[in-house]
């Protein structure tokens, strides 16, 4: 089968066609069933579960590991971005902050425990803990009662909810975020949570921005919400504010194009800018593409000896106004020295359609 | 956003939301409840939403979050057949059928029952790979804009689209659908 069938079958049997009277919204009768559906309920659970946990509570003491936080270098492994020793000295702690609750009766206190920036990227780990111990299960904003605990804690083969019908909980689910996104220039953000016990919880946030300030005002949001709450007046915040310095120390060099290969496919690398800090190396790819074909269109990254270069994140597409285009791509800290390989490939069905070597400018 | 402005978003992107809440429930009826709870959500912070911001993105990630905590309800709705293996199609002769009309070498058209038999194939694909892929076709998402949903970076939803349409590629195959 060839991707173009793929393409026609999928978009036929993905998008059927609906009727304009398909789309109403009937907000009387779904404001009845979701408060019927308020009501607690959990289905009952398999003898293996309340057997796991009996045994992971013998002895009386805590499943959960001894220790007081989690902060950005436990995060690291897991979600591969890597701190660098040399980066290690960016890390702030012990940080100065505003803490707001903007909505009453919240049941958590927060804090930013951890925070680290360089000229392009923003990392945070903030922590969220129950007013009143042993009332409540923390869980990931994502997260539900079916969710294995093994994703955000070192407890396996339980869900959630068999945990905390188990210990008598409530299921709450932790989010939240850096609020003041246009303010930092924030193009890109990821999170993570790891339970330090049944409610404290670290969230690991992770931004790429575009703000180049020395001095950045940092504004994050804790929220809290029960599992089966219905409404987004049920979701309860508290804010963080705090200011961050930027004490990394940025090199930028400039690297151009020697095309190999033979058809133009329409693409031209016209030069690729990198930022190198303390933390990690950031590529601007500055491009050209023939009537704006950018559809499909991506890059990949190998060193000079063939060798794949992984990123970790990136902004997408920016179309200049110059009718050029660029795009953001972040890696763990890596030295080009004096060249590297890009592939212009097609994500769609993996196809390259040019190998371009860059050389230091 | 006022109330034009929202019954405006809903006649411009309903059909997209409505088409995704479908297709990632898997049956009509559980998505049309997807649909009405996340329009009822939206319509509760209607006056906070900015019209110029994209609502549809916002809209779609009301949709897998409600979707992803009522996963288990829904599942227990579901009237179509629910494959444990592809292989069962295989097993049942439900191949695709030969009469595929062709209008001409580059469009195919897909009768209703093998528009069925696509759409439980795609169902068949873990979570990680369908959701990219239902709000590319169904809801009419960019790439960018999945990412955001998602919280995702751009190249991981690049790779996931690119490993989903592999294993479709394989499964469609499988079932002796050439295309």
């Amino acid at each position: 089968m060839t991707d173009e069938k793929l393409e026609q079958i999928l978009r036929q049997a993905l998008a059927p066609k609906i009727d304009d009277s398909e789309i109403k919204i009937d907000r009387k009768v779904r404001r009845k069933k979701m408060k019927k559906e308020k009501k607690n309920t959990y289905r009952s659970f398999p003898t293996a579960a309340a057997i796991i946990l009996a045994v992971l509570l013998i002895g009386g003491g805590s499943v959960y590991a001894a220790r007081e936080y989690f902060g950005l270098l436990d995060f690291s492994s897991d979600t591969r971005v890597m701190i660098p020793e040399e980066a290690e000295t960016l890390i702030e702690k012990d940080i100065d902050q505003v803490i707001e609750e903007n909505s009453e009766n919240t049941i958590i206190n927060c804090s930013v425990r951890e925070a680290l920036c360089d000229r392009e990227m923003i990392m945070i780990v903030y922590e969220v803990s129950a007013k009143e111990q042993g009332k409540y299960l923390f869980i990931p904003e994502d997260a539900s009662a079916d969710s294995d605990m093994s994703q955000w804690s070192n407890i396996s083969g339980i869900t959630a909810g068999e945990y905390a019908k188990q210990k008598g909980l409530s299921i709450m689910n932790i989010g939240g975020g850096i609020t003041n996104r246009d303010e930092l220039g924030i193009i890109e953000s990821t999170m993570n949570f790891k339970s330090v016990t049944d409610d404290v919880m670290s969230v690991y946030v992770r931004c790429g921005k575009e703000s180049n300030a020395k001095s950045l005002n940092v504004e994050c949001v804790a929220t809290v919400r029960a599992l089966e709450a219905a409404s987004v007046n049920d979701v309860l915040r508290k804010e963080m504010q705090f200011t961050l310095e930027d004490i990394s120390q940025a090199v930028t060099s400039t690297y151009i194009s020697k095309v190999e290969g033979a058809d133009n496919p329409g693409y031209e690398i016209i030069d690729a800018k990198i930022i190198q800090t303390e933390l990690g190396t950031y590529v601007d790819v500055h491009f050209v593409c023939e009537n704006s074909r950018t559809e499909g269109m991506s890059f990949k990254f190998k060193s000079k000896d063939g060798r794949a270069i992984e990123t970790i994140g990136g902004s997408g597409i920016i179309y200049n106004e110059d009718g050029s285009c660029s795009e953001r791509y972040i890696m763990n800290k890596i030295d080009f020295k004096d060249g590297f390989i890009i592939e212009i490939y097609d994500y769609h069905t993996n196809e390259t359609y040019e190998t371009v070597n860059m050389t230091l400018k | 956003m006022n109330i034009n402005e929202f019954e405006l978003f809903v006649l411009k992107y309903g059909k997209d939301i409505l088409r995704f809440c479908r297709m990632t429930t898997g049956n009509s009826e559980a998505g049309d409840e997807l649909y009405q709870d996340t329009m009822l959500k939206l319509t509760e912070k209607r006056s906070s939403l900015d019209f110029g911001q994209n609502v549809k993105s916002y809209a779609l990630s009301i949709s897998i979050y409600l979707w992803k905590n009522k996963s288990r309800k829904y599942a227990n709705r579901k009237r179509l057949l629910w494959m444990d293996s592809i292989e069962e199609l295989s097993d049942e002769g439900k191949e695709f059928s030969d009469e595929i009309q062709q209008t001409s070498p580059e469009q195919i058209i897909l009768h209703k029952d093998e528009i069925n038999e696509i759409q439980k194939v795609v169902i068949s694909l873990p979570q990680k790979y369908k959701l990219p892929i239902y709000l590319f076709y169904s809801a009419d998402m960019q790439i960018r804009e999945i990412a955001d949903i998602l919280h995702l970076p751009e190249g991981t939803v690049k790779s996931r689209m690119r490993k989903a349409k592999k294993l479709l590629k394989e499964k469609l195959e499988a079932l002796g659908y050439d295309g």
